[in-house]
């Protein structure tokens, strides 16, 4: 189980992450970092909204409501141009470290 | 807890809501798509064969505590945050101001009539009877409002403490609203204060460059309390009006 700051500090680069890969809502996010992160990374679910506010405010993701067939409403959220950018910086730093413990750890590294 | 009615999904959710409604942090939208999160967690793990209540009890759990939630809001967002703290205290400060200019405006008017009606009364002496009167009747008037909205949000404090455990002190709408009105009774206490000549001689004709000099500033400071306090607190609460983001919608 991941401590709480380590949480709080890898939800941006996740988040953007998943939105990557294709747009996503909130629910299917939490899903996709829960399941592949085989239930280690667990989330109070509620605290990925306010980051996907901030990530919004910064410009990295754009929203956009939709009605889905059930006649409910969902949130969509997709990675924007500045969000490509800001997940390939993201992506160097937390390689930087995973790289430097996987040294210090005898693991193999990882690949850039 | 042990309950023989049935689980009833939407009153759950109904219940839930409320308690993330009573959270000023949190814009109708974000209620909207955390209890689509929640609506969706309840249907996930129903399929892994949970009982409703329980599934119902795990997804709540798993979206978490909605005080926290709104907490995570507030920082996410600042500027929103500070825009509706100022929002609820302009509105306090307009209620206010509103409420002591039309007191203000019947005072006149009594003694108006007074001087009209019954001019025997009138006179001198009488004035040390009615001006206190009216001042008592004043102070009960515009008082009470002021004290009830005190009592009113010192029992919700008490309640939203014993709830939340950690409620922020000016997360609540009503005690911005009290804090405005404070701010503007206090403005207007200095200016009483600080203008004695203006309040005390305007009207009784005893003419000089001071009675001039407070006169003039009594106008003044009239027509800033009358007029300019409440347009520039109304200009205020529309530029600070809570906006609804682009595209949001919310649920009924």
């Amino acid at each position: 189980m991941l401590t709480k700051d380590l949480v709080a500090a890898s939800a941006r680069p996740l988040i953007l992450s998943v939105l990557a890969e294709g747009e996503s809502y909130g629910y299917a996010l939490a899903r996709r970092v829960r399941e592949l992160s085989a239930d280690q990374i667990d989330w109070a679910d509620g605290m990925l909204y306010p980051v996907l506010r901030r990530l919004e405010g910064e410009g990295l993701i754009a929203s956009e409501w939709r009605q889905e067939e059930n006649g409910r409403e969902r949130r969509y959220y997709k990675l924007t141009q500045d969000g490509r950018r800001a997940l390939k910086a993201e992506k160097a730093q937390w390689l930087a470290v995973h790289n430097t413990l996987s040294q210090l750890w005898k693991l193999q590294p990882a690949s850039i | 807890m042990e309950t023989p009615t049935r689980f009833d999904l939407d009153l759950a959710v109904a219940a839930w809501r409320r308690q993330l409604t009573a959270q000023p942090d949190l814009a109708p939208a974000d209620v909207a798509e955390l209890e689509t999160h929640l609506r969706e967690a309840f249907a996930e793990l129903r399929q892994r064969g949970l009982a409703e209540s329980e599934a119902f009890l795990v997804a709540r759990h798993r979206v978490g505590p909605p005080a926290q939630i709104a907490d995570e809001f507030a920082k996410a967002e600042p500027l929103r945050y500070w825009r509706r703290c100022l929002f609820w205290a302009a509105g306090g400060a307009l209620v206010a101001n509103l409420w002591q200019v039309t007191l203000n405006c019947g005072i006149e008017d009594a003694m108006d009539a007074l001087d009209q009606y019954a001019p025997q009364w009138s006179t001198a002496s009488t004035a040390f009877l009615a001006i206190p009167l009216a001042a008592l009747l004043y102070v009960a008037v515009f008082g009470l409002p002021v004290f009830l909205t005190i009592g009113w949000f010192l029992r919700r404090r008490a309640r939203a403490v014993a709830v939340a455990g950690s409620s922020h002190f000016w997360r609540s709408r009503w005690r911005l609203a009290v804090a405005g009105t404070l701010t503007i009774l206090a403005i207007e206490g200095l200016q009483w204060w600080a203008l004695p000549l203006s309040t005390r001689n305007s009207g009784n004709g005893d003419s000089g460059f001071f009675m001039d000099t407070g006169y003039n500033i009594a106008v003044w400071s009239g027509f800033i309390m009358n007029a300019l306090w409440p347009v520039c607190l109304l200009a205020l609460m529309v530029w600070l009006l809570p906006r609804r983001e682009s595209g949001a919608k919310c649920a009924a």
